[in-house]
């Protein structure tokens, strides 16, 4: 048996630096790199057992196709609208000189009384729930191991290769919206606006591991998941550099979570936890203060992370979302969100509500959390963890 | 007591400087970590002046010193700011059950608001057949006002008047209606950042003090009172070393660089040295370290 072992600390901090070649190119993302770990020769752990990772990529998974969403993507504001009316005057408000009177009776769709806005107060807007993914495969994790006490009834999926149980009731509810997927069954806006939002440097992500003995099986590691203030070094093509220093910081609104985690044939997983990430969003500016205090908030959250040959990691977090939490963006953005993008606020809510499945409520029975997953991926760097680092002279 | 009449309130305010500066003593070893588990707009920023309205005063309470009635009942802001899914003017949130356990501090009666929470982006199309509305005329860019008479909220003084749901009613720092907690002791701040930070108790922080002194060095508020610190947030402080000295880093002063009010320069070392009222200055670590000054040094003060 592998004894857990205290890491050596370097004078100057907890400084780690995730095993393996430094200057690879990151991998195309592959069922095999999230799902499941494939046969490959692992290097071995740095001798004080300490490694560290920037996560380079953080997005809620779709497995793309069209079977997901058969009857196509959630139609937005201006299609609902059409499609809520009568033939004939369906006929004769989408003819081109009916234009404005169109524009005009479907943006009344995004208001309601005394200045409510289907964005900024969504509870107050009855709205259909969304058409939602209809195939059984999805990424994600079995987060309740069929345990139904604590969550309410829901189906699960089964991943692309393979892991059944699957909890994603996120991705159920929102995976056909055109911001997850495209027309053609492909990735949306998502897939490249979060790597944006990753890249800008105000979410940056560190994974640090200590007391790591072996990548393939390691009973104990301590598993640091945290933000630093640092932003992240990009090439010209977008990959994370590998070997950057980063130091973890708890300073609002950065957070820091500490797990408990194992190695299994070369997969870390992590005991269930609270992971509170940074997450900030600009939109609603000054008058709207839940842009800067929003936050990624996993409840009975755990990662499932795969060693590569190439010394990163790729994988998945999941955990249970405050059931809100998905549509803070659009919110923000109040009736801008509606009457630019289209987004129907109201109507997402209520299909994120319909399909909550964790966070039970003992006194309600209620749920008012809702399984979601994150895909990742991160690239050695030498991480500094604020508890270990002595102050800097 | 100084009596001034601000805005267009017409309400008399108070100044209590001298009540208010219950600065404590700042412990050398170590000053104590900020409160981490809050967004970066709370703590509530450094009033901008010591005068307030009348009917409140500065007490101390368990983390610090924080507004209150006359009677000691800790002034709680509700944010406003976080309750706009509740409707779009959140200034009249406060009815009903809210009322049941809030007091709202209401400002004397004839005063008229002179602020109002600022409505989004957006609005519903106008009626079929009417011309859009035309968009209001844009304040001036120096203004503390609106065109409609209104404090702009990024440029608003400390205290306002809003129309709040029960009657005109104070508003700190643009953002926080101003309650009482019904049934509290005198003193208590239990609930503060209740309801996901919601409700927060109105912590005073002293006007930040104007400074003259070289441009690396800034104040900040710590324990009760300010020091100076570097302006990259690590501390300075002032001392003899005996030993170990290597944590004593001068700060240095430009090599043609003269003297600032209570600043002068010595030139008696390998580099000029800023002297801070005749005592040599050196820079520590970053205030939110466990250490940031030299056992036996000494932090400077405004």
């Amino acid at each position: 048996m592998i004894s857990q072992r205290m890491p050596k600390l370097l004078a100057a901090g907890a400084i780690a630096l995730g095993a393996g070649s430094m200057g690879a190119a990151p991998q195309p993302f592959t069922p095999q790199a999230i799902g499941d770990a494939p046969a490959r020769s692992l290097p071995a752990p740095p001798a004080d057992g300490v490694m560290g990772f920037v996560v380079s990529d953080f997005v809620q998974p779709i497995v793309e196709g069209k079977d997901a969403c058969p009857d196509g993507p959630v139609p937005k504001l201006r299609e609902a609208y059409i499609a809520s009316l009568p033939a004939a005057e369906r006929e004769r408000l989408t003819r081109k000189e009916n234009e404005a009177e169109l524009l005009r009776a479907w943006q009344m769709t995004a208001f309601g009384k005394n200045g409510t806005n289907i964005c900024s107060q969504p509870e107050m807007f009855d709205r259909p729930t969304f058409r939602t993914v209809q195939s059984k495969v999805a990424w994600g994790l079995d987060l309740d191991e069929g345990n139904a006490t604590d969550t309410c009834a829901h189906d699960t999926f089964t991943t692309p290769n393979g892991q059944t149980g699957i909890d994603n009731q996120e991705y159920r509810a929102l995976g056909c919206k055109l911001e997850w997927r495209t027309k053609d069954g492909v990735g949306g806006d998502n897939q490249i606006g979060m790597k944006q939002f990753h890249n800008s440097g105000e979410w940056t992500q560190v994974i640090l591991l200590r007391g790591v003995d072996s990548l393939e099986n390691d009973p104990s590691v301590e598993v640091v998941y945290a933000n630093t203030p640092d932003r992240p070094m990009i090439d010209a093509k977008g990959n994370y550099l590998p070997g950057i220093t980063y130091s973890i910081s708890t300073k609002p609104p950065r957070e820091r979570n500490v797990l408990k985690g194992r190695i299994v044939g070369g997969v870390l997983m992590t005991d269930p936890g609270d992971i509170k990430l940074t997450q900030t969003w600009g939109q609603g500016g000054a008058r709207d203060i839940r842009g800067n205090r929003a936050r990624w908030d996993y409840r009975k959250a755990r990662l499932r992370l795969e060693f590569q040959p190439d010394g990163s990691l790729k994988g998945m977090m999941a955990g249970y979302r405050p059931v809100a939490d998905p549509i803070i963006s659009p919110a923000l953005g109040g009736a801008g969100s509606a009457l630019v993008a289209g987004i129907d606020c109201a109507g997402e809510l209520a299909t994120l509500r319909k399909y909550a499945d964790g966070l039970k409520d003992p006194k309600t029975g209620k749920c008012n959390g809702i399984s979601a997953t994150q895909r990742i991926s991160a690239v050695p760097a030498y991480i500094n963890d604020i508890n270990q680092r002595r102050a800097s002279r | 007591m100084l009596v001034i009449k601000p805005g267009n309130s017409g309400t008399p305010w108070e100044t209590d400087v001298n009540g208010t500066r219950l600065a404590v003593g700042l412990a050398i070893l170590g000053f104590a970590q900020a409160v981490s588990a809050q967004p970066a707009d709370l703590p509530i920023a450094p009033a901008r002046t010591d005068q307030f309205p009348n009917g409140f005063k500065v007490i101390r309470a368990k983390d610090g010193q924080v507004y209150a009635t006359k009677d000691g009942h800790t002034l709680y802001g509700m944010d406003m700011r976080t309750l706009i899914a509740f409707g779009p003017d959140p200034a009249l949130y406060c009815r009903d059950e809210c009322t049941k356990v809030w007091e709202p501090m209401l400002a004397p009666p004839g005063s008229k608001p002179n602020i109002a929470f600022p409505r989004g982006f957006g609005s519903p199309p106008p009626p079929a057949g009417q011309a859009p509305r035309p968009a209001a005329a844009p304040a001036a860019s120096n203004s503390d006002l609106n065109p409609d008479g209104l404090y702009n909220t990024q440029r608003a003084p400390d205290w306002t008047l809003i129309q709040g749901a029960s009657g005109p009613q104070w508003v700190y720092k643009s953002w926080h209606l101003v309650f009482t907690r019904k049934g509290d002791k005198p003193g208590s701040t239990a609930h503060d950042g209740a309801d996901n930070l919601t409700w927060n108790t109105l912590k005073f922080v002293p006007p930040v003090p104007k400074l003259t002194a070289p441009q690396s060095v800034a104040a900040a508020y710590r324990d009760g009172a300010y020091i100076l610190t570097h302006k990259d947030g690590r501390a300075l402080f002032t001392g003899i070393c005996r030993k170990d000295c290597t944590d004593w880093s001068p700060l240095t002063a430009p090599a043609a660089g003269r003297g600032l009010g209570e600043w002068t320069v010595s030139r008696s070392g390998d580099t000029p040295q800023w002297l801070y009222r005749g005592k040599p200055v050196y820079v520590g670590a970053a205030l939110d370290t466990p250490a940031p000054i030299p056992a036996n040094g000494k932090v400077l003060r405004p």
